[in-house]
């Protein structure tokens, strides 16, 4: 019973710290040459943090931000409502808003992709109200792919936060004459604040990374991240995997910035209680 | 609890579900409907007929893909659910101890590190360590059995995450009235915890299997090394790289989505339904 566990351990310490303390050795490297002699030194975190590279990074965590928190503004309404009805009525809302997540990913971006296309029916939608947008192979599409992408993802963490809070308070601030803004102001936003958080990594980091959507949406004419790091490893020009791994390792640090200064925010802003949050499955 | 909501945000919750129900699920329902199109080209409607099903059932490429896909997934599920399941029991008896915090957290980082870093990092040592490795003992790791392996971690994080919270349910009075009354240790494994643990199992192997059939990352950065393989994620990607584009897509986009769409959420209401009414509130003791 003792070293049951063992076998998993090991497995995920193979294919998951393994490959990222390669990574990191890999980044150190100075030519992508295989049989070159080993010199150790920071040149390709020097390349990957001046430009070009800086702005695709920079842009990519900007871009990022913005479309998870929008995912979240866009999820967050929703989510308190159904949180608040009756019980029956929750699943079935829940169930529909749970479905996408498991429409297969390159399917649902394809699905939008076609809507985008120049005769998409998006595209001439928006013709028709009077604006002429490009969204195939322009930032704008890929942005709203970003969002569109990574919503159903967010709606059961986000749901298990408010079902876990504890409704007498607001109803006790309610019954002394808080209003809606004070009731979120004070209570609620205080006491989720941790698991939103939460929430908003939970799809900031994967959306930092995102290949598939600046490519196919994007056209390969939007560079983000996620495509520079593809076309390092296995790009039709020169691959470059020192410099492929140097730029996820960049990723890595991006989003581990993010993280800690989103919690040292909350932090500072104390307060005595501690929301929960767990990943509900 | 409920609190009667004021007529203005009925309506602003009305439509503000509506118009993300119809975003969600409108281009999906479209691209479904174009595989019955009958022209030649996916973008373009020219009628109702079953020309692409017919066609794309007999396509060997899309065969070969669908059964990849297939293999993969079941044979990547025994494998993570396995040592998931193994990983849950001894996490759940030694759940005092203050390492499981830190081994719960080594076996979920599949689902909160960018999928782009796994499938890279495992690129790299499956390139740089495994393939020479095998070659030292004479042995071939073809593009396969990387995607098997990649999708195995992947699973496994969700594996042992689904099968770690349905352990904390674990009723183990049932065990301890068992041996009182003198079961054996077989007895008491197959009659009390296996029955407990099944709804757990079983959810555990069909979000394992859905998580397999969905990956699109791990197989694209795995499956070139050596031959190539195809799985229907990367076929429909390939599809849409080329320059015409068939109804062809929609119908093995549709096929996907059935058979994925099954696991899914017969994996969803497995993980989440209770065996006896809510169960109170997690005491991790």
């Amino acid at each position: 019973m003792r070293w049951w566990g063992m076998p998993a351990k090991i497995w995920m310490s193979c294919f998951i710290l393994l490959p990222f303390l390669w990574l990191a050795l890999l980044s150190l490297q100075q030519t992508p040459a295989v049989n070159a002699p080993r010199q150790v030194d920071l040149h390709q975190y020097a390349r990957a943090l001046s430009p070009p590279f800086s702005n695709i990074i920079f842009n990519s965590v900007l871009t990022s931000l913005l479309a998870a928190l929008l995912v979240l503004l866009i999820a967050l309404p929703l989510t308190w409502r159904i949180s608040r009805m009756p019980q029956r009525k929750r699943n079935l809302w829940l169930a529909l808003f749970t479905i996408p997540l498991g429409l297969n990913f390159v399917v649902r971006v394809y699905a939008w992709f076609v809507l985008f296309r120049p005769e998409g029916l998006l595209t001439k939608m928006l013709l028709d109200l009077g604006f002429d947008v490009a969204l195939v192979s322009s930032q704008l599409g890929v942005f709203i792919g970003l969002i569109y992408g990574y919503l159903p993802l967010v709606f059961l963490p986000l749901y298990s936060i408010f079902d876990k809070l504890n409704q007498s308070q607001i109803e006790a601030a309610q019954d002394l004459g808080a209003n809606l803004l004070q009731r979120w102001w004070h209570i609620i936003l205080p006491e989720t604040r941790l698991g939103l958080m939460a929430c908003f990594l939970f799809v900031f980091v994967p959306m930092l990374g995102e290949y598939l959507i600046p490519r196919m949406i994007g056209g390969g004419l939007v560079a983000t991240l996620g495509t520079q790091i593809e076309s390092q490893f296995l790009g039709s020009g020169r691959p470059n995997w020192p410099f492929g791994a140097a730029l996820s390792l960049c990723l890595l640090a991006a989003a581990a910035l993010v993280l800690l200064v989103g919690f040292s925010l909350l932090r500072w802003q104390k307060s005595e209680r501690k929301a929960s949050w767990s990943l509900d499955l | 609890m409920v609190t009667r909501p004021l007529k203005i945000e009925k309506l602003f919750f009305g439509t503000w579900s509506l118009l993300l129900l119809v975003a969600l699920y409108l281009p999906v329902v479209f691209l479904v409907i174009f595989g019955f199109n009958s022209g030649s080209f996916a973008l373009r409607w020219e009628g109702f007929s079953l020309r692409w099903y017919a066609s794309t059932l007999e396509n060997p490429e899309m065969i070969s893909a669908l059964f990849n896909s297939l293999l993969v997934a079941s044979i990547s599920t025994v494998l993570a659910v396995t040592l998931g399941f193994f990983y849950a029991l001894w996490s759940h008896r030694h759940s005092q101890t203050k390492l499981t915090g830190a081994t719960d957290a080594l076996m979920t980082l599949p689902l909160f590190m960018p999928e782009i870093v796994i499938s890279i990092g495992l690129l790299v040592v499956v390139a740089q360590v495994l393939r020479p490795g095998a070659e030292l003992f004479g042995l071939q790791l073809d593009s396969m059995n990387a995607v098997i392996l990649g999708h195995t971690t992947l699973a496994l994080g969700y594996a042992a995450l689904v099968l770690r919270n349905r352990f904390r349910s674990y009723d183990l009075q049932q065990e301890l009235a068992a041996i009182d009354l003198g079961a054996t240790r077989k007895q008491v494994f197959f009659q009390v915890m296996v029955p407990q643990l099944m709804p757990g199992f079983a959810a555990a192997s069909c979000l394992a299997f859905a998580v397999s059939l969905d990956d699109f990352y791990v197989s694209y950065f795995l499956s070139t090394g050596g031959s190539s393989l195809q799985t229907l994620p990367l076929f429909i990607w390939s599809l849409q790289g080329r320059r015409a584009m068939t109804p062809e897509i929609n119908v093995v986009s549709s096929l996907l989505l059935c058979i994925a769409m099954f696991f899914f959420a017969a994996g969803l209401l497995l993980s989440r339904s209770e065996p006896q009414g809510k169960h109170p509130k997690r005491s991790d003791s």
